[in-house]
């Protein structure tokens, strides 16, 4: 015999809670739960923690529905008439980094994913772990070290000098970008936009990269990682509308000042920020 | 297209009745992979997010409860990937399963090398499999129907996901 088997399971027990099993099934699990100590304990460890969560209940459903709802809200067409752009060769436009203000490499966990199929912001997602927010927007960061080109995967070890290409692929009718790296000396530069950046394919404030039409886009230039070794942590924000970064900026700075390793946990609600947020901690190491 | 105060009403009775009825669960479940409560809420926010985005295939699902653990799943293994967790629950279960029948048991740094090896060789569904049977306890009827596939194609992926945990093990421990 095994346990497994034997066992109603974690998966089990939570049909049996959320009252999703037949009458003949649910017989049989509390019918087993009076002779097993194991699963009763197991039972009894789900409802102990689903009552710690009371207190978070609300708070968490609020934001659930506050981020769910600002997704689905249709974007205003922008004001200014954008011609369609047409990147040079990246390889052409590389963009300098200072050393000291840029950072390493950069992720964004997302990478891999499917583009939207529909266009549409729904589909949640089983089956899409890299889009978080399938439909709405999938980012791909490819590195070009010497002759060799690869997809940045999170986590990924880069060397001083890989050059990194972003690309989006973009549900909404505009979507507005930001990215951002704090670095291992406490440093926050903007990654997007920058110097190199197209005055055309800013959003209005001038603060976002705006980027026209769904579909995929390539943002304009590379990174090119400078030589500081260490933790860094990438963050992307992009939203349907143009937004104001000073305040998402600040609070991410605090956040990752307090512990770097919250990288993942840079939500929407943590920096009052009504669009998608990604972040991811990669570290960066000489490569002789 | 503009919501009317109806189909708004309707949709947030509708969250609502999904959040109430499901999110301790989801939060135990997350708590499971994840290993720490701070974790586990921001995924729940996270599951509810995307949930409530697809809010029409909550009507049509056999078992909500299985919908909403593959959202969980999806954005737990997405969190997990994302930064260090070498005290998230899922890679001890990774552990116990590579290690399994072995002799040495890993340490913290290999459990995360484990997962990072394991997550970069198995394509998402296998992973998925992984965390119904190992974390989440359902037998292989309930993962087929979880993830509309047969029960065939979920042995057969359980299967290749030991020879390939093996092979990692011994890759990481250096056995021959």
């Amino acid at each position: 015999m095994t346990d497994r088997e034997q066992h109603i399971g974690f998966f089990g027990l939570g049909q049996y809670l959320a009252g999703e099993l037949s009458e003949t099934q649910a017989q049989r699990v509390a019918a087993h739960l009076e002779t097993c100590e194991a699963c009763a304990a197991q039972l009894a460890q789900i409802e102990a923690e689903g009552a710690a969560f009371s207190a978070l209940a609300e708070k968490t459903f609020e934001a659930a529905f506050e981020a769910a709802s600002v997704e689905q809200q249709p974007a205003k067409p922008s004001s200014r008439a954008r011609q369609p752009w047409r990147w040079p060769s990246w390889l052409k436009i590389m963009v300098p980094v200072a050393a000291a203000a840029l950072v390493a490499a950069i992720v964004i966990p997302r990478l891999v994913a499917p583009p939207p199929r529909n266009g549409g912001a729904g589909g949640a997602g089983p089956g899409s772990t890299y889009v978080a927010y399938k439909g709405t927007l999938a980012l791909q960061v490819v590195a070009k070290r010497g002759e060799r080109q690869f997809i940045v995967k999170p986590a990924q070890r880069m060397c001083p000098g890989d050059a990194l290409r972003f690309s989006i692929t973009a549900a909404w009718p505009t979507t507005h970008v930001l990215i951002v790296s704090f670095d291992a000396a406490d440093a926050l530069s903007t990654f997007y936009p920058n110097a190199s950046t197209p005055r055309d394919a800013l959003s209005p404030a001038g603060k976002t990269i705006a980027l026209d039409g769904k579909g995929r886009h390539v943002l304009p230039g590379s990174i090119v990682l400078d030589n500081t070794e260490g933790r860094e942590v990438i963050v992307l924000l992009a939203a349907p509308r143009p937004f104001e970064t000073e305040a998402p900026r600040a609070r991410i700075k605090q956040l990752l000042l307090r512990d770097r390793g919250a990288a993942a946990t840079l939500s929407a609600a943590k920096l009052g920020f009504g669009g998608v947020v990604r972040a991811l901690a990669i570290s960066k190491a000489s490569c002789k | 297209m503009v919501s009317t105060g109806g189909e708004r009403g309707e949709r947030q009775r509708l969250t609502r009745e999904l959040f109430d009825k499901h999110s301790a669960l989801i939060y135990s479940k997350c708590l499971r992979m994840l290993g720490n409560r701070e974790d586990a809420a921001d995924a729940v926010q996270e599951t509810f997010t995307k949930a409530f985005r697809a809010l029409e295939q909550a009507r049509e699902v056999e078992s909500q409860l299985a919908w909403l653990f593959r959202i969980a799943t999806t954005t737990c293994l997405n969190m997990i990937r994302t930064r260090e967790r070498k005290g998230a629950v899922l890679l001890d279960e990774v552990s116990s399963v590579v290690a399994h029948g072995q002799q040495h048991p890993l340490d913290a740094m290999q459990r995360q090398r484990v997962f990072d090896a394991l997550s970069a060789q198995c394509d998402e569904r296998t992973l998925e499999i992984f965390v119904a049977h190992f974390v989440d306890g359902m037998d292989q009827g309930q993962i087929a129907a979880q993830l509309g596939i047969s029960r065939r194609a979920v042995v057969k992926r359980l299967t290749r996901l030991r020879e390939l945990a093996k092979a990692i093990y011994r890759s990481e421990v250096g056995e021959p």
